[in-house]
């Protein structure tokens, strides 16, 4: 998925800047490829070196296949002061942690509608995460996902997208599945410039996660509905973000605050609400197209209230940690 | 010449925008040549030939339909939406379905569509006709018709005319360089649609060639300006 989000952000980056292009000073013309001044023609006669106001034409060559594949692997090692989500800080249990991702997937031949281009894509990914701190690695899992989405380009700038995705934990010590959910979502995305080398990205989606999960042996004490304890994680949400996109050469600085409001259904948590809100920082070097190094770090914090049980929700977390990220396309 | 601006009257293009030395050559009584400055907010009639100086731009408009000329350039608007462009270059925008003839010093092209193109004379006495964005045909007087596909630079050659080579360009390099888009102080309607038919050919760029395409002295000769191989994809 990362791979895509960096296309989109790239892509993106070019519309708002066209949006821009009109220069009142008819005499001022950016021209990134001025023809050279010796220039011979076919018959080795001086041609005309004149420059056309029609602008700069060069020959491209486009794919020819329908499909489009794209893979890649990331690494990250990372610290995180509460990886269980601890609501007592005399539970935080600090540790490094491992994080090894997989992917791969495919976009597919563009429909160009009127003032839409919508692109169909499929993908897939595993990771595995290892807690480094003693006692805790047993809690080591993997994850596999697979998501088919559509997205739309809109002329106005605006991106929509619609998708299902397939997540799935498992235990690497008791080899079992652990949680699974289907979720079916909607989004939009906006960018625009903020100025020549800032970009500003608005996210907003929202979707039903249908998972199935271990129930936590707690019956709902109120509840209007069948106590059913492997649907006691499905949850309906809202995520907003913002973000910034500082370019600087090779260095792309990306500061980002997000927001998101679940409510749960079932069980313990019928009518439960949570609020999280993330703050996080990553610096990106690109080394080359297909490999890129990473600083990260990041804030979480949860709000929960309601459900029908007594145990706390409400968790603070901190993160930090380097990544490396090799992508291609195919 | 002039008349008060009717955006209404398909006869008539408005001058909206003028930058530089632009003349009207009009006609005395007795049928001589008569220069006129081309002024902003005149009105330009049809069969009246305007020649744009050394680094002028000027627009027109009339009710769905846009034209803006390039420096170095001579322009004439006919009866049946016959465009002529015997010499430089011009940009067309169409907002609604219309059937259009361009026309250079030797060849002609029929375009039936909705779309934003720029027209580029070649030394041969064709053109390029090179579409940013839309949807429509390209009808040459010999041969088969076309498809307008955004960023297709397609040769148009000879008299009776055909189409000669097409060549797909880079619609963001266009777009950055050409002071057809970029050097008017009012964005195309288009802009946004444009936009769209750049990212659209982003998604399907597979690279970029080393060369520039030029003029074409002959029919069977096109300029390329090879450059170095630093930006190939």
């Amino acid at each position: 998925m990362n791979i895509n989000l960096l296309k989109f952000a790239a892509l993106l980056s070019t519309l708002p800047t066209l949006m821009l292009a009109q220069q009142p000073d008819a005499t001022v013309t950016e021209r990134n490829n001025q023809p050279p001044t010796a220039i011979t023609s076919g018959e080795n006669k001086d041609a005309n070196v004149d420059a056309s106001d029609a602008g700069a034409q060069r020959p491209i060559f486009l794919k020819t296949t329908s499909i489009s594949p794209f893979a890649g692997l990331d690494s990250k090692y990372l610290y995180r002061n509460n990886p269980l989500s601890a609501a007592d800080k005399l539970d935080f249990i600090e540790t490094a942690m491992w994080m090894n991702t997989a992917y791969a997937g495919a976009s597919f031949e563009a429909i160009e509608v009127v003032d839409a281009v919508i692109t169909p894509y499929v993908g897939a990914s595993y990771t595995t995460t290892e807690y480094l701190e003693s006692g805790l690695d047993g809690l080591d899992f993997a994850s596999t996902s697979a998501y088919a989405m559509l997205l739309a380009q809109h002329s106005s700038g605006w991106t929509f997208r619609a998708g299902i995705s397939y997540a799935m934990d498992k235990s690497e010590s008791a080899k079992d599945e652990t949680y699974s959910e289907l979720y079916p979502y909607i989004g939009a995305m906006k960018s625009y410039a903020v100025s020549d080398s800032i970009l500003g990205i608005l996210d907003i989606s929202g979707g039903l996660h249908r998972s199935d999960s271990d129930a936590s042996g707690i019956p709902s004490i109120n509840s209007i509905n069948s106590y059913i304890g492997y649907r006691e994680l499905q949850n309906a949400d809202i995520v907003a973000g913002y973000s910034l996109r500082f370019v600087y050469d090779k260095i792309v600085v990306s500061p980002r605050y997000g927001v998101v409001y679940k409510r749960y259904f079932y069980g313990p948590n019928e009518d439960r609400e949570d609020f999280l809100q993330t703050v996080n920082l990553k610096i990106d070097y690109i080394i080359n197209e297909n490999l890129n190094v990473s600083l990260f770090g990041g804030y979480s914090n949860r709000d929960s209230k309601n459900g029908n049980s007594n145990v706390n929700y409400d968790f603070n977390s901190a993160d930090g940690g380097i990544a490396l990220g090799l992508n291609t396309t195919f | 010449m002039f008349s008060s601006p009717n955006l209404e009257n398909n006869d008539t293009l408005l001058c909206s925008y003028s930058f530089g030395d632009s003349w009207l050559i009009g006609k005395t009584n007795e049928g001589k040549p008569l220069p006129f400055t081309l002024e902003e907010n005149s009105t330009l009639h049809q069969n009246i030939p305007v020649h744009s100086k050394e680094g002028a731009l000027c627009e027109f408009r009339r009710e769905g339909c846009l034209i803006r000329l390039g420096a170095k350039s001579i322009f004439e608007y006919s009866a049946n939406n016959i465009i002529s462009l015997s010499k430089g270059s011009m940009l067309i925008g169409l907002e609604e379905t219309e059937n259009i003839t361009i026309q250079s010093a030797f060849s002609k092209l029929q375009v039936k569509g909705r779309f934003t193109a720029i027209v580029d004379c070649t030394s041969n006495g064709g053109f390029k006709f090179i579409p940013l964005e839309g949807k429509g045909r390209i009808i040459p007087e010999q041969g088969e018709p076309k498809d307008i596909f955004r960023g297709r630079l397609t040769m148009v050659l000879g008299s009776p005319s055909k189409l000669g080579n097409a060549y797909d360009i880079d619609l963001l390099l266009l777009l950055k360089s050409s002071r057809l888009i970029n050097s008017f102080p009012t964005p195309l309607p288009s802009m946004k649609r444009i936009s769209l038919s750049i990212y659209a050919q982003q998604l399907r760029l597979k690279g970029k060639f080393n060369a520039l395409i030029g003029d074409a002295p002959t029919d069977d000769n096109l300029q390329m300006w090879a450059f170095g191989e630093e930006g190939t994809k």
